[in-house]
């Protein structure tokens, strides 16, 4: 059907509304304004500033923390110590897929080779560890945004662990920041990244009588470092 | 046809299910309370209602915005007004994309226009990947919740139902069958052309697509077969992300209990230029399909539900009868809303009945549908349109007669000297026709010896 008389049966639709025969509770049939606060919820920045991207440092400690309690792993390092802390995830792996990873490609690949694990081509189905750095970090619910920008997404999909770095100054401390920040990335873009994802822990899923299980079609390991310095 | 009633009994005659069900949704109800300990969610309930009756009630405005932005970012938006359309609209793509495997992430409208049933008639494999569907999927059943499809099965159902389909061994430990479905679906994920999904919720400043999963398989259905299709509700729009803040983890905390889902996948389009992976079109389906005639009525705020399932988890019909029983796509209160304004009062006409009316649906709900009150007035149009000749005359008469004081007091001290034949212990347990269809299922306390009018008389009241 043609999009315009689509719109134009609910247009239609909504003008003969029958205010008259409202059951008591149900919000006036006109329309209405949206709410000009938002309140807080439980995925917000806590007593910070919702937006601010640059959080006081015990958001870092909230991040680790929310991430803990969804079953991820999750450990802040210093630049320095980065290729040591990415050989031992490394280790026992066989393969490893690689996002773009700018100047932290480097160490990242030291510490694959001390960890002994091949960089393997894009796709790879085999990888047993993809690698990948986000965008953006929510301290409040221990999530990373990653871009499809970054490179494949398979790469933070097949394997059955996930390694994430995310650079300190990238968290923020609630939803209202992160969706800001998605309005923000997407909107007026002649071409935002096709796809943005935000993973909170590893995949999991309780269909059999509500038992967890960990690792469906995901990685079952989500591990986050956060690189400070 | 059968009725709620017949349908109702052939659960119940299972006493585990009502066990299993009810274990299941304490389960949800108590992870619920525990994200939300401490957060003010009537304000948050307040605000969410505001955002739904504003983006409902200026929907057109907002479905414009929306395909006007998908398209601008390289996908294309099809407007289907009728079930038949969208199904015909999507059969096409995938026959001219020469689909034979197509893998499915959760989709309540897919099943709401019989869509896997089509896509099968042409010959197309169509694989259900979310485990709750899959095992709902294989079993030739239909999801009994919106969240948790296969909560009516115990784990010894679902090995055997894997050892039967795919010729397994397996325990009954939940990890080992979930791994084994594991390599089952990731071989389908791999292989597949198109990659069907719902839609939670449509951005419309954006044109993006929001699609909440906890397995990672919307993210696989999005990402690796070449063509994505996705299929929304009209009513799924928010005007932009600033929305989106609210009502996400509104929906994960009501949905699951969780702060937030583990995947949170935001389409923009189809894979652009420089980009290594994912589908190279992106199909928007938006489906009518009976909403658009709910908008001039008293019941439009059924419009403003964002399908977490959180009225099915406090429901005590639902507990007992699960979602089967209410014969459709959406079960539970939220189902017994829905069903009659989509299907007619013919076919589901009896569901605002499954209700006790004690408003636990309507307090849970996360965006303040008055659910109970909707049902009410259901069985107020329900009543003059199903009812009989002579239940017509029936509640007149009893009306006329019970509308002056002296035909009620009249009536009461008859029925007095008439349960005196049926009445043991101050209770009915059998009584004759048409009162017998109440005994039936449950006992009609007696009338007491004596009024209040009368005691008060005889107390030497006024």
């Amino acid at each position: 059907m043609e999009r315009s008389e689509f719109l134009r049966v609910l247009r239609e639709r909504l003008a003969g509304a029958d205010a008259g025969r409202r059951p008591p509770g149900a919000p006036p049939d006109g329309p209405t304004a949206l709410p000009e606060r938002r309140p807080p919820t439980h995925a917000s920045g806590g007593g910070w500033s919702p937006g601010a991207r640059v959080p006081p440092e015990d958001s870092v400690e909230r991040f680790l923390q929310a991430l803990v309690e969804v079953g991820g792993e999750a450990r802040r390092v210093r630049r320095a110590e980065l290729a040591d802390a990415v050989a031992s995830v490394a280790r026992g792996a066989g393969g490893a897929l690689l996002h773009e990873l700018g100047d932290l490609a480097h160490p990242v690949k030291q510490g694959l080779a001390r960890g002994g694990c091949a960089v393997l081509p894009p796709g790879d189905a085999e990888a047993e560890l993809g690698i990948t750095s986000a965008i953006l970090g929510v301290a409040a619910t221990g999530s990373v945004l990653l871009s499809s920008a970054q490179g494949h997404r398979t790469t933070a999909l097949l394997p059955p662990r996930h390694l994430v770095l995310i650079e300190e100054d990238r968290l923020v401390a609630g939803f209202e920041g992160l969706c800001d920040r998605l309005e923000d990335l997407v909107r007026g873009e002649a071409t935002p990244p096709s796809s943005l994802i935000l993973v909170t822990g590893p995949s999991r899923t309780s269909d059999i009588e509500m038992t967890p299980v960990l690792g469906v079609h995901g990685p079952a390991r989500v591990i986050v470092l956060v690189v400070s310095g | 046809m059968s009725t709620f009633r017949e349908r109702a009994r052939l659960q119940l005659a299972t006493p585990e299910l009502a066990r299993t069900i009810g274990h299941a949704m304490d389960v949800r109800a108590e992870a619920r309370e525990r994200v939300l300990d401490g957060v003010d969610v009537e304000t948050m309930r307040a605000a969410a209602r505001a955002i739904r009756a504003h983006t409902i009630a200026n929907l057109p405005q907002y479905l414009e915005r929306f395909s006007d932005a998908a398209e601008a970012h390289g996908a294309s938006v099809f407007f289907a007004s009728t079930a038949a359309e969208a199904v015909a609209h999507i059969r096409r793509i995938v026959r001219e994309r020469e689909g034979r495997l197509v893998v499915k992430s959760k989709s309540m409208v897919a099943e709401e226009i019989g869509l896997n049933e089509a896509l099968a008639r042409d010959g197309v494999e169509v694989v259900e990947t979310d485990l709750g569907e899959h095992i709902v999927q294989i079993a030739n059943e239909r999801p009994s919740h919106i969240t948790v499809p296969a909560v009516h099965k115990t784990r010894a159902e679902v090995r055997e139902l894997f050892e039967r389909v795919y010729g397994a061994r397996l325990s009954d430990d939940p990890a080992e069958i979930t791994r084994f479905a594991r390599d089952v679906l990731r071989d389908r994920f791999l292989n597949a052309d198109v990659g069907i999904t719902g839609v939670n919720f449509a951005v419309a400043s954006t044109g993006s697509l929001v699609i909440v999963t906890n397995e990672g398989n919307g993210r696989m259905c999005t990402s690796l077969p070449r063509v994505h299709i996705a299929v929304m509700g009209m009513e799924r729009i928010v005007p932009s992300f600033r929305e989106l803040s609210l009502l996400l983890p509104l929906l994960t905390a009501s949905a699951t209990g969780q702060r937030m889902t583990a995947y949170v996948n935001v389409v923009n389009g189809p894979r652009r230029t420089g980009e290594p992976d994912g589908p190279e079109e992106l199909h928007i389906v938006v489906l009518d399909n009976g909403r658009s005639a709910m908008l001039p009525t008293e019941y439009r705020s059924v419009l403003h539900c964002i399908r977490c399932g959180a009225c099915q988890n406090v429901c005590p019909v639902f507990r007992q009868v699960g979602g089967h029983a209410y014969g459709g796509v959406y079960g539970g209160p939220i189902g017994a809303v829905l069903a009659p304004l989509m299907d007619g009062f013919e076919s589901a006409g009896d569901l605002p009945q499954a209700s006790t009316l004690c408003g636990a649906c309507s307090d849970a709900c996360p965006v303040g549908i008055p659910i109970h009150e909707l049902l009410i007035a259901l069985r107020r149009d329900a009543g003059a349109e199903r009812a009989s000749l002579a239940e017509r005359i029936g509640f007149a008469l009893w009306g006329r007669l019970w509308s002056s004081s002296l035909g009620y007091r009249a009536s009461v001290r008859v029925a007095r000297l008439g349960q005196r034949l049926v009445a043991r212990g101050g209770r009915i347990r059998r009584a004759p026709f048409p009162l017998s269809r109440w005994t039936a299922d449950r006992d009609l306390p007696a009338l007491a010896k004596r009024s209040f009018r009368e005691r008060w008389r005889r107390a030497g009241g006024a």
